[in-house]
């Protein structure tokens, strides 16, 4: 938030997967610390917190997906539409990789395919679900701060 | 003639009606319950110990023919299909003296109405279980019920001893000695390593009363028959299910009146039974299945219909360990190595009851090297090394939910209430700030948990009494009394209705409707999941697929890995002449020649390359606990000196760690690699310690209430409180790594799991031997069955950005 300064934070879904507890003030809190940006939740299924814990925060709430420039900003995958490309989150994706010496590891990645993005979690409790991807799909996976790209066919 | 003397001849006089003659045993044991003596008989099951404890306490009302009012014994079990024998003899003992006493039996089992007019209206006798004993306390009217009682007897305490429900008929016992200075207490065990401990463990460590040790001394014969598989050269080297011989099992159970074939998991025993009924058809009908995951209502059927002599075969597992004499069993089969001799002896003693008579088993070995466990069971018994029972000490789980109980059944005064609990073996060592802790949890939460409302339970009142307040904090507290901590399983029922037993979530999650799969001896088609219960029609498909349950490997004891071990040197010693040991000597020729067969000053290391990379086996026969807790160790001290990535293998021999990069095995292997020194420090900070530890902290934190596993019929998943526990531990261990329950996980984890102590006695011993490295050029018959395990654990030291860009490396290069 200091280094990039950004105008807009868009949180696709899921922000807090939890009854109220008092976690949600320490997040009002580093909302309105961070207030010159405009905070904005596109709900998910687990977004479930009372109407007056939302309204609290500085946050915008959005039901729906949200067209904005060329993405569709949504939840989840399966909402397309023509021209737009989605990003969302929803189903925590990820690879599993193996190697030799009966080495394996499941990791987080980001996921691009024609018309759909879809960004990791990166939580400990979150689980993964372990992609099936296409041909010509994009992965990304997250090492020690870098970004490494994995060629899809690499995990077919 | 003294008070003793003639209450002794009271006793005798039904033995004399009925042309019984009195156990010297039995005769010591009552003159000196009489004499107001504490102690434990040591006498083996269907000797005749039940009567040793009882009548003492029916002899003062003998001549009279008296029925004193209220409570006047309790007797302990841990397990309810024991209650009912012992209410029976009982019975019939009060019969012969023609006393007018009632007998009650009070376990999970009883109905809630039974219960309250077992309140109303006590039994001179009650036979109970730990938990059940709890959850009495938990009642406010139960002092006026325990008032009265003077004698408690717990049977089968080596059973108990060793686990938590041990903790449990402590703290009992130091209830009732408070209210009850004149209680005596006996206990009733078969043979252990540690008898003197468990007297003590059961006693209390103080010594101040009067207490004896009884021994009957009744050896029983056991005679030990391996069922040896034609060749050995043919016999596989790896494996557990040993269904290439069942063609020799099924002649031994056509010969005898009934047999017991004990496997080690569920899921062999489904195997087995299966296979048998195939082979041989005929079986149907005689021949049963029993485990702890069959509903209660069959198993019951299969006991009576054993104790009637109506089955000729039964497949079961440790669920048949303990319980009623099965007079008509006669054989004993024993599938894979039982990995402890008092297991074995325990199985054996479940044929040949007529006193005198020898208990046979027989032992199949499910892949060639188990051969040799056989030669060394024998050994074992022949040199009576019976293993210990370790009690639980400090479990801070049990006390805090003994506390609550406490709380809820009237409230306590800590003053009072720390200085009961401090007489016990298990809390002797605690301190006032320890114990300051443990209120305070209860009354506040933990350190990190303040903010939570749910965690704090207790209140005091003006005058000092702690008690809880809320009646759902109550109820919940007793819905969740007890120290068995079992996976969270789902009910298996007929769609119509009939309940068949319970399988684990995760079994389940793999089918969609139509699938097949077997379970208590049927082939069931999966129909549907309805309300957690999932629900089955009988499938007429032949094959399908077969639970497997969860922690169905047991580890080699101490002794028996000690046993195993002479057997192995025996080779080099020249001094093979077991029948087993012979047959293997093939292959014991080709592991020597592929490498080395270990004398006894030699630590054998084997190093060689496969095309799935760098093996690299160590051979301490230990035990696999052992072997999990060492090849975590040593795999984390040679990542220190080199990044690289493990895979961990083992067994009840050695372990492997496997790795794609060559490392110079002869410069890694020093001293200080087997270094015993730091060895806590080190085993803690091992990834393995800390997962292990993370999955038993569930057992602790439902223990200890931290968690509620559900109302009745209203169960938790078991994905959510697996969930939740881990959440709990990762706060703990990130802010509060003080708390007692937290460092009571790790100790658990050390000393029973990867059993520190005798990781440390394990590396001594490395280092007064001599390291035998050898070269082999491919995979030796004692490394084999290592290397197929598939289930492994992971280490590294690498990068994960390495890792990724090797794996990319090498998935390009295929």
């Amino acid at each position: 938030m200091h280094r990039w300064k950004p105008e807009k934070v868009i949180i696709l879904g899921d922000l807090f997967h939890s009854a109220y507890n008092a976690q949600w003030e320490n997040f009002i809190l580093m909302t309105t610390r961070f207030a010159q940006a405009e905070w904005i939740l596109v709900k998910g299924n687990h977004d479930i917190l009372r109407e007056a814990h939302y309204t609290r925060s500085n946050l915008s709430l959005s039901d729906y997906a949200m067209p904005m420039g060329p993405f569709l900003l949504t939840h989840e995958p399966d909402e397309v539409v023509d021209d737009l490309y989605t990003l969302c989150g929803h189903i925590h994706p990820g690879l599993r990789l193996m190697g030799s010496a009966r080495q394996s590891m499941k990791v987080p990645c980001f996921s691009f395919s024609k018309q759909v993005g879809i960004l990791p979690a990166f939580g400990v409790f979150t689980g993964l679900h372990i992609l099936q991807p296409e041909t010509d799909d994009q992965l990304f996976v997250i090492a020690d701060k870098k970004v490494v790209e994995i060629p899809a066919k690499l995990v077919l | 003639m003294t008070e003793i003397k003639k209450h002794i001849k009271a006793i005798e006089s039904w033995f004399v009606e009925k042309g019984w003659k009195a156990f010297l045993f039995q005769k010591k044991a009552w003159e000196y319950q009489l004499k107001g003596y504490s102690g434990i008989v040591n006498a083996p099951t269907g000797s005749g110990k039940t009567y040793s404890a009882l009548l003492p306490v029916l002899a003062p009302y003998i001549e009279n023919k008296q029925t004193p009012k209220g409570l006047q014994m309790i007797w302990v079990t841990p397990i309810r299909a024991l209650a009912k024998e012992i209410k029976l003899s009982s019975e019939n003992a009060l019969k012969g003296y023609g006393l007018d006493w009632t007998v009650d039996v009070r376990t999970g089992d009883t109905k809630t109405s039974d219960r309250q007019k077992q309140i109303k209206k006590p039994a001179q006798i009650l036979i109970t279980t730990p938990e059940s004993l709890h959850i009495l306390l938990t009642s406010k009217k139960s002092k006026k019920i325990f008032d009265t009682c003077t004698n408690v007897v717990v049977d089968e305490w080596h059973e108990l001893m060793g686990s938590k429900r041990g903790v449990q008929t402590e703290l009992f016992l130091s209830y009732m000695k408070n209210i009850q200075p004149a209680l005596t207490v006996w206990g009733i065990s078969a043979t252990i390593g540690n008898l003197d401990e468990a007297m003590d463990v059961l006693l209390g460590p103080s010594k101040e009363d009067k207490r004896i040790m009884i021994k009957a001394n009744i050896k029983k014969k056991i005679q030990v028959e391996t069922i040896m598989p034609d060749e050995i050269e043919r016999y596989p080297w790896s494996g557990h299910l040993g269904i290439v011989l069942l063609e020799k099992v099924i002649p031994i159970i056509q010969k005898s009146q009934s047999t017991l074939l004990f496997t080690n998991t569920r899921a062999q025993c489904e195997i087995w039974y299966q296979k048998l009924l195939e082979a041989e058809p005929s079986l149907a009908g005689i021949m049963a299945m029993h485990h702890g995951s069959i509903s209660s209502e069959i198993r019951s059927w299969v006991e009576e219909n054993l104790y009637d002599g109506k089955l000729k075969a039964v497949i079961c597992t440790s669920s048949l360990d303990l319980g009623v004499d099965f007079r008509p069993v006669e054989t004993i089969i024993q599938v894979g190595s039982p990995k402890g001799v008092s297991r074995f002896i325990q199985r054996a003693g479940r044929s040949g009851h007529r006193p005198g008579a020898t208990s046979k088993i027989f032992f199949l070995p499910t892949n060639s090297l188990e051969l040799i466990e056989s030669a060394a069971l024998r050994k074992a018994i022949a040199e009576h090394r019976i293993e210990n029972r370790v009690p639980f000490i400090r479990s801070w789980d049990v006390l805090i939910q003994y506390m609550m109980t406490r709380a809820v059944g009237g409230g306590f005064k800590e003053k009072e209430l720390y200085a009961e609990i401090k007489k016990t073996y298990a809390y002797e060592s605690i301190d006032r700030e320890e114990w300051r802790q443990l209120l305070h949890y209860l009354l506040h939460g933990s350190q990190s948990l303040k903010a939570y409302d749910e965690y704090q339970k207790l209140g005091v009142t003006a005058d000092g009494t702690y008690l809880v307040n809320h009646k759902g904090i109550a109820l919940k507290h007793r819905l969740s009394i007890g120290t068995i901590v079992s996976d969270a399983m789902l009910k298996v029922k007929f769609v119509r209705g009939k309940f068949l037993g319970t399988v684990e979530e995760w079994f389940i999650a793999q089918f969609a409707p139509s699938d097949t799969f077997w379970f208590a001896g049927q082939a069931l088609e999966f129909v549907r999941m309805k309300d957690g219960v999932v629900q089955v029609k009988k499938s007429k498909k032949k094959t399908g697929k077969i639970p497997s349950y969860m922690g169905g490997r047991l580890s080699l004891s101490s002794q028996m890995a000690e046993v195993l071990r002479e057997k192995i040197y025996e080779y080099q010693e020249g001094t093979i002449k077991d029948p087993e040991m012979k047959k293997l000597l093939p292959l014991f020729d080709l592991q020597n020649e592929y490498s080395r067969m270990p004398s006894r000053d030699e630590f054998l290391v084997e190093y060689f390359q496969s095309k799935e990379g760098y093996h690299l086996i160590m051979y301490p026969f230990e035990g696999r606990n052992v072997h999990e807790g060492m090849a975590a160790l040593i795999g984390q001290r040679i990542s220190r000196m080199l990044p690289i990535s493990f895979s961990i293998a083992y067994n009840d021999f050695g372990f492997e760690l496997l790795s794609d990069k060559k490392i110079d095995i002869k410069n890694i292997l020093s001293d200080k690699l087997f270094d015993h020194r730091n060895l806590d420090q080190d085993i803690q900070q091992t990834i393995n310690a800390v997962e292990i530890a993370r999955r038993k902290f569930r057992d602790i934190a439902t223990i200890s209430g931290l968690v509620f596993s559900g109302y009745p019929g209203k169960e938790k998943r078991d994905r959510h409180l697996r969930t939740s526990t881990r959440l709990l531990f990762d706060v703990f261990q990130e802010y509060e790594p003080d708390n007692l329950l937290f460092q009571q996980t790790f100790e658990e984890v050390l000393s029973f799991q990867m059993e520190e102590m005798r990781i440390r006695l394990a590396l001594q011993k490395i280092q007064e031997q001599k390291i035998f490295i050898s070269f082999p050029e491919k995979y030796t018959p004692l490394s084999f069955p290592i290397m197929v395990d598939r289930l492994r654990e992971k280490m590294s030291s690498e990068t994960l950005l390495d890792r990724i860009e090797k794996m990319k490396r090498q998935l390009i290069a295929d």
